[in-house]
């Protein structure tokens, strides 16, 4: 009892907090898991499977340069 | 004449300090050639085409004999059968049929996939894709209603075409390095042009109202290979759809398939860079033509708790689709242990690391 006490007075409670915030977030990624594999319903938006073998050809392929952007940041000085 | 800056929009103007074009809304600078290359290119491209041809041959008056139509009281739906196999019930939404006479007048399917897969197959099929779900209803798995599984003819459009494209890519180029003072970022702006050709053999689209397109779609692939010439003599033992959905009406979504797999295809021929995105896109159909044919499909309905939980198992494949309810008490259990593991791990973790 005393030492329950002791523990409760001494534990960082910020600690505790931060712990059931990525608790309860764990939790619920596991629960999306689980129902994503109830689902099996999903629409094709592309139609690959249906595409002739060898049938794609390119005719013109060019790369053309626009243009260039140069960011910069001060290093920290030690 | 005006050119648009590829970066946001804006109208660059010539900049006599640089000797090229810039834009004063976002300060980039593009060479004239490059502009005048990438206007070129959205101006004569023009918007999508594609059109397709759809069939017209119907039932004979030979081909019909025997051939029976039914329709269901409840969702209205029409399907036909040979005359020696019976239906009872709608496959869709599990109502009586009621039989309307002869098959006539309509239009014939010109293809078939007969069924590879026979009942017990599906049967089996169904009791696996219960296995592994920790929050399916225990109920959910009572085998009684197995035997209502039924064999059906789906009638899909199917959409043969040559496409060709025209697709601009915007892609970017980074490095980074530092000296004493700075780090610096580089990034460069490329347009990727692609043109070229594509071609589509047999992309089905979902010909029937009571069928869920997005559940036909999950049953794909279908393999044209297994198909054959359409006959009655198919039919015995399953039931025919009959289609609802006319040709053109479907085109809209084969047009929407064909034109993503273009895009995504020539997306792949871009390489070597750190992002790519499309940026103008035009596809054009050549030699487009719709077929009708009948796909194979188990279907099994299942109600429960006052809801109907459809299922279906590719004929051909035996790809087994359907969702699963979930069970709210599992739900929650799993949930709760979820939370405790991970929060176990969170307090650990920030105790030693921290």
């Amino acid at each position: 009892m005393l030492a329950m006490m002791i523990l409760l007075q001494t534990l960082d409670w910020m600690l505790v907090l931060k712990s059931i915030l990525v608790g309860l977030v764990g939790g619920l990624a596991v629960l999306l898991f689980m129902i994503s594999k109830n689902r099996s319903i999903k629409a094709k938006h592309e139609a690959n499977d249906y595409i002739r073998k060898n049938s794609l050809h390119l005719w013109d392929r060019r790369d053309v340069y626009l243009y260039r952007r140069v960011e910069k940041e001060r290093r920290e000085q030690k | 004449m005006q050119y648009e800056c590829p970066n946001c929009g804006g109208k660059v103007q010539f900049d006599a300090t640089s000797q090229q074009m810039k834009c004063p809304y976002c300060e980039s600078e593009f060479s004239i050639e490059a502009l005048r290359e990438r206007e070129e290119l959205i101006s004569t491209q023009g918007q999508d085409e594609m059109d397709w041809e759809t069939p017209e041959t119907t039932w004979g008056q030979n081909e019909s004999a025997g051939m029976h139509a039914y329709v269901c009281q409840s969702c209205g739906g029409q399907i036909m059968t040979d005359q020696t196999t019976a239906a009872t019930k709608c496959p869709y939404c599990d109502s009586p049929v009621i039989m309307s006479g002869q098959v006539s007048g309509e239009l014939k399917p010109q293809y078939i996939i007969p069924f590879r897969v026979d009942k017990e197959a599906a049967k089996a099929a169904l009791l696996k894709h219960f296995e592994g779900k920790p929050l399916l209803p225990k109920v959910f798995k009572d085998t009684h209603y197995i035997e209502e599984i039924r064999g059906v003819y789906v009638p899909v459009w199917l959409f043969n075409a040559d496409a060709s494209a025209c697709i601009l890519f915007k892609a970017e180029k980074s490095r980074t390095w530092s000296d004493a003072q700075f780090h610096y970022r580089e990034t460069k702006y490329f347009n990727c042009v692609r043109s070229g050709g594509i071609a589509f053999a047999h992309i089905p689209v979902d010909g029937s109202s009571k069928m869920d397109d997005t559940m036909m779609e999950s049953l794909e692939p279908f393999s044209f290979d297994g198909a054959t010439e359409f006959q009655t003599a198919y039919l015995s033992g399953y039931l025919a759809d009959k289609y609802d959905v006319s040709a053109e009406d479907s085109i809209a979504r084969a047009n929407q398939r064909a034109k993503e797999s273009v895009e995504l295809a020539f997306r792949e021929t871009v390489q070597g860079y750190d992002s790519v995105k499309l940026d103008v896109s035009s596809v054009k159909l050549k030699n487009g033509k719709a077929v009708y044919a009948l796909y194979p499909v188990w279907l099994l309905n299942i109600r429960w708790n006052d809801q109907l939980y459809p299922f279906a198992m590719n004929g051909q494949t035996g790809k087994f689709v359907g969702n699963l309810p979930v069970d709210k008490g599992a739900a929650f259990k799993w949930f709760f242990i979820g939370m405790v593991i991970c929060t176990v791990i969170a307090f650990l973790f920030q105790l030693i690391f921290m």
